[in-house]
């Protein structure tokens, strides 16, 4: 199979996918008791048939559902339900370069960190630098993001003062989210990346460079960083989907304006639009993600095969 | 290497890129928090006390409510006349009142935005507050589709007439509540829906829309047009939508906000705010109840009603369960509004309450007598709010201890799902409370007229109905008052809800706020507040 078959194919895979995911989206939301528009102060009866006639919430639930795959097969994920003036579509454009640019922050944190910590462990193996490290990356791997965000808030936000509790309005801002969110992928970065260099540390080709009279510099850079860190490379594309999806908790911890706010308030709100609609995104990113890696790990390795 | 050299790169070009937003650090800034933000700043769409913080700011209606006292004041109205029957206004438009694009308000802005109100396709949630104009009802209701027999002319361009269904005391209250603040028309009719994102939004209030960021942030600036702008001292207002009280006290005590606004202090902070100068209490114009399910046994019998209410100790609940300056309430509606003095229920009186239960045929602790029934399970319905569960296990703790009633069952869920069982009746007693529209005992009384539908309790007078009704047509205020009393006190004599507490709402803010105004309908006026750096509290 060629490369362009393979992709195509998988491409066309895509489709049963996320019919599957919209029919599990629909049905599950739909299954929650209440409505998105059940307030406090109750809307006339006649107004509020009005409103469920307008989203034609009173077809029957198999007519809405034909309707919402249809309209969702073309793109448009329908209007919010909460947001009265908007669509899913322009809220999801408005949010989700706030979620993007926080996962790349967090993936950039992660790569200096996790790789120079991975590197120096490697190199100093079984001394207190590796120790120290590795010590690290050991507490980043077991301390979730949900209890790290607060952590950091407190020492850094309440207690000594240095850096903002909460908001996305200065780069400052950024740092408590982007240590948060990345923390894990330092840890687990420096532990693969010090477990490739330590594999290849061991081959020939660096015991010919030493030999050579290569200084140290050339050693690590040239021959022993290229070979060790094809590990770190592959784990790049599922750490940074799962970045994206995963910065939900974060977002919420520090009040940022990004798609993973509306993911969850949605679904309390019963905007059915809008929580059905992150719930598609969110799938789309991580299928397609997953794809683009699946296809990079040829470049990466020439073991891997199309079959 | 080659990998890294651009991965590097890419690093770089995030990290630089970041400047999230153009922080504007010039000018003053008011920072609060509004708890949620207004999910549209369409005054016809909006319809919850957090949109009202926000609209006030963007609009003004053809009155004002005084930042104290909440009495009428002028507004875009410099001055009106009423008929004497009370069922005619005219409004005089004030020539200074222009939007923020420069243009005049005129008085068809005002028709335009109250037809649309009314307007069936537009589905607004207070289109029935404009029932109270001629033909607003038929009109509404799509019997009526000639716009000119709904009683709203433009006599000239500032000259506003409107002529109402029957006279209407509190009318002049409702012209200064945000969903009867204009609208411009031009701007609305040009771009539809869209009118009200910050690149086109036009407003006549002390602000304008600059940003909105989700659910997260909303950014306003100073309206140099607005007719009172040497009232306004801020350049930019940031109103934050967080709705966990103890973030918000993080990022205030971090000197991050001004005002934590809209959420409460936690119990847990109060003992450290409390004699602070930064901390204030102050009564809000709303109440937290119990509603019965009269529809459902045994609380179809007034003397079970009764019976429950007679144990639950409200002193006991805001002294300890729900601390934070609650105040014990025997009335729905909250003390305060001149002229009005709500009549109560009983305090607590356990023997009482056990001998109507053992009337009804219920076993209580003291007394088995033959042929008494156990009290049946009932449960009890709320939202999942940590004070609302402690409340409810409070009450269900007095039920159990003084008349030995040993299931009641708390069935707590999400708020929407809590709705739709309040809603559908599913329940025997719901927590739940309402906070005012308007000055004025009817936003709390006319809920519980028969056919309301935020009554949900299954309850229903003629005699009471008929009470509320008189009361909406009756231009004596003594008289009005006297028919409101008796109204309630139907209603608190059959327990169909009963009243536990009136809120108080507490908040900090930074002593270097001048000229900050409370009242007790929560609204949040800019008007004459600034910041005064060399105020800073010891």
């Amino acid at each position: 199979m060629s490369r362009l078959q393979y992709t195509l194919w998988r491409l066309i895979g895509i489709v049963p996918v996320m019919v599957l995911i919209t029919t599990f989206a629909f049905f599950l939301m739909r299954a929650a008791p209440g409505g998105p528009f059940d307030k406090e102060k109750a809307l006339p009866p006649e107004i509020e048939k009005n409103i469920r006639a307008k989203y034609h919430l009173d077809d029957p639930l198999i007519v809405q559902y034909g309707r919402y795959l249809f309209s969702v097969m073309r793109g448009d994920l329908g209007p919010s339900f909460k947001y009265p003036n908007r669509t899913v579509n322009e809220i999801i454009v408005e949010s989700f370069p706030v979620s993007l640019k926080l996962g790349l922050l967090a993936m950039c944190f992660a790569l200096f960190f996790g790789l120079s910590a991975g590197v120096i462990s490697a190199l100093k193996q079984n001394r207190w630098q590796d120790y120290t490290f590795m010590g690290f990356a050991l507490f980043g791997v077991s301390v979730p993001n949900i209890v790290l965000g607060p952590l950091l808030v407190l020492i850094f936000g309440l207690w000594l003062g240095w850096l903002p509790v909460a908001g996305w309005e200065s780069p400052v801002d950024a740092v408590l989210p982007t240590i948060t969110l990345g923390a894990i992928y330092v840890a687990y970065i420096s532990r693969i990346s010090r477990a490739g260099i330590l594999e290849v540390l061991g081959q020939d080709y660096v015991t010919v460079a030493r030999a050579k009279g290569l200084p140290q510099r050339i050693v690590v850079f040239r021959h022993i960083l290229r070979g060790g860190l094809l590990p770190v490379v592959s784990f790049l594309g599922p750490a940074f989907a799962s970045i994206l999806t995963g910065s939900i908790v974060v977002e919420k911890i520090f009040h940022i304006p990004g798609l993973g706010q509306h993911f969850v308030q949605a679904a309390l709100n019963r905007d059915y639009t809008l929580a059905m609609g992150t719930v598609i995104f969110y799938a789309l990113i991580l299928i397609l993600l997953n794809l683009v890696v699946d296809l990079l790990y040829t470049f990466l390795d020439p073991r891997v095969r199309y079959e | 290497m080659k990998r890294v050299i651009p991965l590097a790169l890419l690093c770089l070009l995030v990290v630089l890129s970041t400047p999230l937003e153009a922080a504007s650090k010039k000018g003053e800034i008011f920072i609060f928090n509004n708890r949620n933000l207004p999910q549209s700043f369409d005054p016809a769409l909006s319809s919850d006390i957090y949109a009202r913080n926000i609209l006030n700011q963007l609009f003004e209606g053809l009155t004002a409510s005084h930042p104290r006292d909440l009495s009428v004041l002028p507004g875009v109205a410099k001055y009106w006349k009423a008929a004497k029957d009370g069922t005619v206004y005219t409004f005089y438009l004030d020539s200074k009142a222009v939007w923020s694009d420069g243009s005049r308000v005129h008085a068809d802005d005002f028709r335009f935005a109250w037809l649309r109100l009314l307007d069936p396709q537009r589905n607004a949630p207070y289109a029935s507050l404009l029932y109270v104009i001629k033909n607003g009802r038929a009109y509404h209701k799509g019997e009526i589709q000639d716009a000119a027999k709904v009683g709203i002319r433009t006599v000239a361009s500032d000259v506003l007439e409107v002529t109402l269904e029957n006279p209407l005391p509190y009318f002049l209250q409702l012209t200064a509540f945000y969903p009867l603040f204009p609208l411009p028309r031009r701007v609305v009719e040009k771009y539809g829906n869209a009118w009200e994102q910050p690149s086109r939004f036009v407003g006549n209030g002390p602000f304008s829309l600059h940003r909105r960021k989700g659910s997260a942030l909303i950014v306003l600036r100073k309206n140099p047009k607005y007719r009172q702008a040497e009232t306004i001292h801020f350049d930019e207002v940031r109103a934050y939508g967080i709705q966990e009280p103890s973030k918000a006290l993080a990022m205030y005590q971090r000197g991050q906000m001004d005002y934590t606004g809209e959420t409460p202090i936690p119990f847990k902070d109060l003992t450290k705010w409390r004699y602070t100068t930064d901390f204030h209490a102050v009564p809000w114009f709303a109440v937290n109840f119990l509603r019965f399910n009269t529809k459902r046994a045994p609380l179809d019998d007034p003397q079970v009603r009764e019976a429950l209410s007679l144990v639950i100790d409200r002193a006991k609940i805001t002294n300890y369960i729900v601390a934070g300056g609650n105040q014990p309430t025997y009335s729905i509606v909250p003390m305060g509004i001149k002229g009005y003095e709500p009549p109560q229920v009983s305090a607590v009186n356990v023997k009482r309450a056990r001998k109507l239960l053992q009337q009804a045929g219920y076993c209580t602790p003291d007394e088995k007598f033959s042929g008494c029934k156990e009290f049946p399970q009932i449960t009890f319905l709320l939202d999942n709010n940590v004070s609302y569960r402690k409340l409810a296990l409070g009450i269900q703790q007095m039920f159990k201890n003084e008349l030995g009633l040993q299931r009641v069952e708390l069935k707590i869920l999400d708020f929407q799902s809590y709705l739709k069982a309040r809603r559908s009746m599913d329940f025997h007693i719901a927590r739940s409370g309402w906070s005012g529209d308007y000055f004025d005992p009817n936003t709390f009384l006319e809920l519980w007229t028969g056919d309301h539908p935020n009554n949900n309790t299954g309850w229903a007078n003629p005699q009471y109905d008929k009470w509320i009704r008189l009361a909406s047509i009756e231009q004596n205020p003594k008289k009005r008052m006297t028919y409101f009393s008796k109204a309630e006190r139907i209603l608190l004599n059959d327990y169909p809800v009963v009243p536990i507490f009136t809120f108080t709402k507490t908040y900090l803010l930074k002593p270097y706020v001048q000229g900050f105004v409370d009242n007790l309908q929560r609204v949040l006026c800019l008007q004459n507040v600034f910041i005064d750096r060399d105020q800073l509290a010891p």
